[in-house]
């Protein structure tokens, strides 16, 4: 279970760089400000949780909650931001989200490995 | 009572904290930012106070047979702008307006812009018939530092036109710190006409914008440094309106006429808002406002107005007879369109008694070539449309044509040099679209007669929500690459615009 403490650190990362943008995101579309609100708090949630020790059902939601975010931005990054019927904008790639999504990508990896600790060791 | 142990009252803390409070704070100081920009008023001005200035003419740095040659410096200045204060402009040769040009019909014209501002330009002759390279497209930038010699031919009609910044993404906000001026075509045709001259006249460059209490400018800008996000905050969305009109970088000045005609050539230099133009009082039988120009240069005849419609870009070119009114009137150019202080321009004090030997002849200028909508090689139709709001939901806020946003790399249109065509917009909401390269003619909206105000050669028209404006042009002059856009500039950083090549 050591997993956890780099687990929660990642966490905190995804979630300091969510917040680090939302303010912009928020100016220019409440919508997208709002979205980066509840990944942040997520985020947080979940890396206080593994700090201190995360049930099955923290693990299962952090896996879910990561695997969407990452889902999003590769959405995001490839067809696009739905704006109208057939219009979708591209976002491009830059420095903080490439890093957040690798946070979110290596967390989901320490997740999974931590459920299927947790798993075996209440076997 | 269940009672907490220490680890369970640090994890409810850190949760709290780390899941709650930093973000919420962190959403707070968005919230905190709209809240300031909402309640930002310009400095109170006396209306009627300043006389209004005259941009200076430039003068060629050298001429050879062919060519004239000029040098612009484009670059950071304070102005006194509202009486008292000092505003940060960003001007060519660090005023705003910029110099008026002065080009000659048929004959060269070779400016050299250097740029020492610390953002990159690119400088776009509105109106012109230019070649792509010197046509300040987008993304064709003169970095901080470099120079760029743009050259025009002026092989067009006499015309009232204007130079602008027309950078990628922040063409809004720069703009609106200044970067603009007039541009003048001159011609034989025009030269012979009586119409007034001189002193008698005037270039009218109106402007609206915000100031801080220091009298810096205020432009919401989501990125104020101008280097990376494009756009303004969420309420601006439909282009930024300013509580402070400016007229020729003055703020409501005024001007002594003598009770003679005087010819204005109307620039609405706004960055997106539109203006009904009228004269208070106007004289006894109305129709104050006689026409004779237009975007493309002077018209066939002049048409006589109560009011003119002006949107972003456009050009109106109007001669006023202040001899219908006795000396000591004062006559104040109204925005029927305006509340509270926006409804005022500028005003105008009969002064005093003078011969006029101008008048405005019946027949004006031959309108050239005009091309046949018969005789079109293809019908277009674009619309013009907001993204961020469909049937109630929130989409991501950017305007699109076609339902594509901008994108430099991609040619949307290829017209073939010489051809005619005819091009349709449709609107969602208030937008001046402006084709470079070409002028148009407006053959109608919504299927009925084209408006009052679109009579001549245009450049810019404004397609009113729900409207279906059609317009011909002939794609003559140069093969390449160009822009069409809405010119409400917030709209058009935000991705209202689509690319052309004449092939």
């Amino acid at each position: 279970m050591r997993l956890r403490y780099p687990a929660a650190g990642l966490s905190f990362l995804a979630q300091l760089i969510h917040l680090w943008v939302l303010p912009e995101h928020y100016l220019m579309w409440d919508t997208a400000g709002y979205f980066f609100l509840v990944v942040a708090a997520c985020q947080g949630t979940l890396g206080v949780s593994l700090l201190f020790g995360p049930g099955r059902w923290m693990l299962r939601l952090g896996i879910f909650l990561n695997l969407f975010v990452v889902f999003v931005w590769a959405f995001t990054r490839t067809v696009g931001i739905p704006a109208w019927v057939g219009a979708f904008m591209r976002e491009p790639v830059g420095v903080l989200d490439l890093s957040a999504t690798i946070a979110e990508v290596a967390l989901l990896v320490l997740l999974v490995k931590l459920k299927r600790d947790l798993v075996r060791s209440r076997m | 009572m269940k009672r907490f142990s220490r680890r369970e009252f640090l994890k409810l803390g850190a949760l709290g904290g780390a899941g709650l409070a930093v973000p919420l704070g962190t959403l707070q100081t968005a919230r905190s930012h709209i809240s300031a920009a909402e309640a930002v008023v310009s400095p109170k001005v006396e209306p009627f106070s300043v006389p209004l200035p005259i941009p200076p003419v430039l003068k060629p740095v050298r001429s050879d047979g062919a060519t004239d040659y000029y040098e612009i410096i484009q670059k950071e200045r304070e102005a006194e702008i509202l009486p008292g204060l000092k505003t940060t402009i960003w001007g060519h040769n660090g005023i705003y307006p910029g110099p008026t040009i002065e080009a000659r019909s048929g004959r060269k014209l070779r400016i050299r812009q250097k740029n020492e501002l610390p953002r990159p330009v690119s400088v776009h002759l509105h109106g012109g018939r230019t070649p792509p390279e010197s046509d300040g497209y987008p993304t064709d930038l003169i970095r901080s530092g470099d120079s760029k010699d743009y050259e025009y031919p002026n092989d067009q009609r006499g015309a009232t036109l204007w130079y602008h910044d027309h950078r990628m993404d922040f063409t809004g906000p720069q703009n609106y710190r200044g970067l603009s001026g007039f541009y003048i075509v001159r011609d034989d045709a025009e030269d012979d006409l009586p119409l007034p001259e001189g002193e008698k006249e005037v270039p009218l460059m109106i402007a609206d914008r915000i100031f801080e209490e220091d009298g810096s400018f205020y432009y919401p800008s989501i990125d104020p440094s101008l280097t990376e996000t494009p756009g303004v905050l969420g309420k601006y969305m439909h282009g930024v309106h300013g509580d402070t009109i400016l007229v020729n970088g003055a703020p409501w000045p005024y001007l002594e006429v003598s009770n003679t005609r005087y010819r204005f050539r109307i620039l609405n230099a706004s960055n997106a808002r539109v203006y009904d133009l009228a004269l208070d009082p106007p004289p006894s039988g109305g129709k104050a406002l006689v026409q004779v120009g237009s975007d493309g240069g002077l018209l066939e005849t002049p048409i006589s107005h109560d009011r003119i419609r002006i949107s972003p870009a456009e050009r109106f070119d109007v001669v006023v007879d202040f001899s219908r009114y006795p000396v000591g009137t004062q006559v104040t150019l109204k925005n029927l369109r305006g509340e509270g202080q926006t409804s005022e321009i500028m005003r105008f004090v009969v002064a005093r008694k003078e011969k006029d030997e101008s008048a405005v002849p019946q027949k004006l200028a031959p309108v050239g070539d005009l091309p046949d909508p018969s005789k079109a090689a293809a019908t277009r139709t674009f619309e013009f449309n907001g993204s961020f709001d469909f049937h109630g939901a929130s989409f991501y806020p950017m305007w699109t044509v076609n339902l594509k946003y901008f994108d430099p790399g991609r040619i949307d249109y290829r017209p073939r040099l010489g051809s005619t065509e005819v091009w349709e917009f449709e609107s969602d909401a208030h937008h001046p679209i402006h084709i470079h390269l070409v002028h148009f003619r407006v053959l109608s909206r919504d299927g009925k007669r084209p408006g009052p105000w679109d009579a001549g050669w245009k450049d810019t028209v404004l397609v009113k929500e729900g409207e279906r404006v059609r317009v011909v042009a002939r794609f003559d002059g140069y093969r390449g690459k160009y822009v069409f856009h809405c010119h409400n500039l917030e709209h058009e950083d935000m991705k209202m615009m689509a690319n052309f090549e004449v092939v």
